[in-house]
């Protein structure tokens, strides 16, 4: 490897404003915006309770305030009526129940809150005026346990494993690193570019130098994996420290996937362009859109795709690079073992050596029919 | 000798691009390759570059075969192309010391010819500027210096002045006769032949990837039938007296193009004397009379029927 080369390719990614706003600034936006849409469902609160008062000058019809605490919807305070009403005014409780004629809800303006307090009250002033109603008529229900089946609880909420929502979340997070590490692919596509002197005149110029046009190659794959990596772990610091999204304790882990995933992507992209004859831009533009299929089948559009992928054709879904770097990642964060997490890293190692060689073939000792 | 090309063939599908070449040059010399847009300039640059393949032929350079590993060769060769091929997002002095750093290891040996380069190109006050920043002489200028920043002992300049303002093309034409004097072999492709005629000592003449001519400017110049050219700035001459002078001894054609009338001549012959009798014998009244030898363009015109710009 020559290290004058590999410096000024380093040198020259990083004053490239093109491979910055693809290679760090694009994914930092995306994970940005993944944040925005998933923030509520991140927050393990899920649901705030609803701060009501009872008024204390008032005598509550028995059980009420059992029946309100075991709904667990209620954070309930006991207040004087005019007490109740000053907290009512500077908006610190939703309203309070006072039971001068009737039990009644007191509230100042509607929303989600309110509506959950006048529907719970009046549904237990329903269901014990019924009850009354039916013991009155048959009081020898009591003895049969009638009052136990009497459920004063609407369904107002439902129960979702905080577990499975983060799956689904951090997915796409998964993603979106796998496709940080893979669009390493434009650049590869690049150095493939200025290498075969039909391709660039700059290609030319370096082709007549008395370097090996190997030694060059892999000097520039060097510089772009580590530009890339560099990329990634900004990007991991990004999400996890400002984002605060929690990607476990297997950093090293994760870091080798992402390191092998930028080398099986810069490959892939030096592959493709050495393959095709189209122009370096067309090939860069072609690249870029092969990477944005590649997540969407792992997932980073509709998490679902990636379950559909691995269950209806899992062949693709095993060379599949971005594939494989988001299902080791999840592997990493879900399992004990580490078995699939080195399956899926064995893979894609597979991967960037069977595109490496491929590129070396086509580019080993190239004289071309037209420049 | 240098380079040599023998029987040079390529073939692009069924179009001949080169055709049975043979150049030979010699060391220390600016040779030059003159011929129209697509006589095949380009083309013998890059199969001697083993950029690409050939069909028939051999070439040897320094008295070896080239080949795409003959990295011993290609130590002593430096290319300025036709198009600028350097990185944009590298400086003047970055991209100088790149190129230069693919043929130089030591450092230190490196920072000094960077250096040189810089000073002979004249790009001293721009060495932090980014090439998009450059006007295109200056982008130019930073092109040769990435080509022969590592002294090479082989130059080739392929059409380096495309494009570029008078001043700047003198600079070049200049930068590339000095660098003839330190001692490089220069091969200078062109379709300006006033170029070719003011820098190379000798030269071929491509056109549909023959050669149609060879050897030193005087050589091929002798070749054509045309010899010196009268010129003569006049403003009543009439389409008679046109006919008589064609009638004189030796002149081949007679053409005006505005107020200046061109008589050309047989080559070995002298007519001044006599088209000067003419004008005053026929009260022709004019302004300037000089002679003017034959250039490339005539010899191209004469041998191929058209204009060397065509």
């Amino acid at each position: 490897m020559s290290f004058h080369i590999f410096k000024y390719s380093l040198k020259s990614l990083v004053k490239d404003k093109k491979s910055l706003f693809w290679m760090l600034f694009f994914p930092i936006i995306l994970a940005t915006f993944f944040n925005l849409a998933f923030k509520n469902l991140m927050s393990d609160e899920g649901f705030e309770k609803v701060k009501i008062s009872i008024t204390t000058d008032y005598e509550m019809p028995d059980g009420l305030e059992q029946v309100m605490s075991e709904s667990n919807l209620f954070t309930i305070s006991y207040l004087t009526e005019e007490e109740a009403k000053k907290r009512l005014s500077e908006q610190e409780i939703t309203g309070y129940i006072k039971n001068s004629d009737g039990l009644e809800l007191v509230i100042l303006e509607s929303g989600l809150n309110q509506s959950i307090a006048k529907v719970f009250l009046d549904n237990y002033v329903q269901v014990s005026a019924t009850i009354y109603r039916v013991i009155d008529e048959n009081p020898q229900l009591i003895q049969t346990g009638f009052l136990d089946t009497i459920d004063f609880n609407e369904s107002f909420t439902k129960d979702i494993p905080v577990s499975q929502s983060m799956n689904l979340i951090v997915v796409y997070y998964y993603a979106l690193l796998a496709m940080t590490c893979l669009f390493s692919a434009i650049a590869g596509c690049y150095i493939s570019s200025i290498i075969q002197a039909n391709q660039t005149d700059l290609a030319a110029r370096i082709n007549i130098a008395p370097t090996h046009k190997l030694k060059a190659f892999l000097s520039m794959v060097s510089a772009t994996i580590l530009f890339q990596f560099i990329s990634v772990i900004i990007l991991m610091t990004y999400i996890s420290q400002i984002l605060n999204v929690d990607f476990g304790n297997r950093t090293i882990h994760i870091g080798i996937l992402c390191l092998v995933g930028c080398f099986t992507g810069t490959l892939f992209g030096a592959m493709f362009d050495c393959l095709t004859k189209f122009k370096s831009e067309v090939n860069e533009m072609l690249v870029s859109n092969f990477i944005m299929i590649m997540s969407f089948l792992s997932g980073l559009m509709v998490v679902q795709m990636k379950y559909i992928i691995q269950e209806k054709v899992p062949f693709i879904a095993y060379i599949n690079p971005a594939n494989l770097i988001t299902d080791g990642l999840y592997a990493l964060y879900y399992y004990e073992t580490f078995e699939r997490y080195y399956l899926n890293l064995t893979l894609l190692v597979v991967l960037g050596i069977v595109f490496c060689i491929i590129t070396t073939l086509v580019l080993r000792r190239q004289k071309y029919a037209s420049i | 000798m240098i380079v040599k090309i023998e029987n040079l063939v390529k073939r692009y599908d069924k179009l001949i691009a080169l055709d049975h070449l043979n150049i030979e040059i010699n060391e220390g010399e600016i040779f030059g390759l003159l011929g129209p847009n697509g006589s095949g300039k380009t083309t013998v640059i890059n199969c001697l570059l083993s950029l690409l393949k050939f069909d028939k032929g051999n070439i040897t350079l320094f008295g070896k075969e080239m080949r795409p590993s003959s990295y011993d060769i290609k130590r002593n060769i430096g290319l300025v192309m036709q198009n600028v091929a350097v990185f944009e997002e590298l400086t003047v002095y970055e991209n100088i010391d790149y190129f230069c750093g693919l043929y130089i290891k030591d450092k230190d040996k490196r920072k000094d010819l960077v250096k040189q380069a810089i000073e002979f190109v004249g790009l001293k006050d721009f060495i932090k500027f980014y090439p998009p920043k450059l006007s295109g002489g200056l982008l130019r200028r930073l092109n040769i210096a990435c080509g022969i920043a590592h002294h090479p002992k082989l130059i080739i300049l392929d059409e380096p002045t495309v494009a570029v303002d008078p001043q700047s093309r003198n600079n070049i034409l200049e930068g590339i006769k000095k660098l003839n004097e330190q001692g490089a072999t220069i091969i200078y492709t062109s379709h300006y032949m006033e170029e070719i005629e003011q820098l190379c000592s000798r030269l071929v003449i491509l056109d549909k990837g023959k050669v149609i001519a060879s050897g030193t400017k005087e050589e091929i110049k002798g070749m054509i039938s045309l010899g010196e050219k009268i010129i003569v700035e006049t403003f009543n001459i009439t389409e008679n007296h046109m006919d008589r002078i064609r009638k004189l001894p030796n002149v081949i054609d007679v053409e005006l193009r505005e107020n200046t009338l061109t008589i050309r001549q047989k080559n070995g012959a002298s007519n001044l004397v006599n088209i000067m009798s003419f004008i005053a014998e026929n009260d022709i009244s004019y302004g300037k009379i000089y002679t003017e030898l034959p250039t490339l363009n005539d010899v191209f015109l004469e041998i191929t029927g058209k204009e060397l710009r065509d």
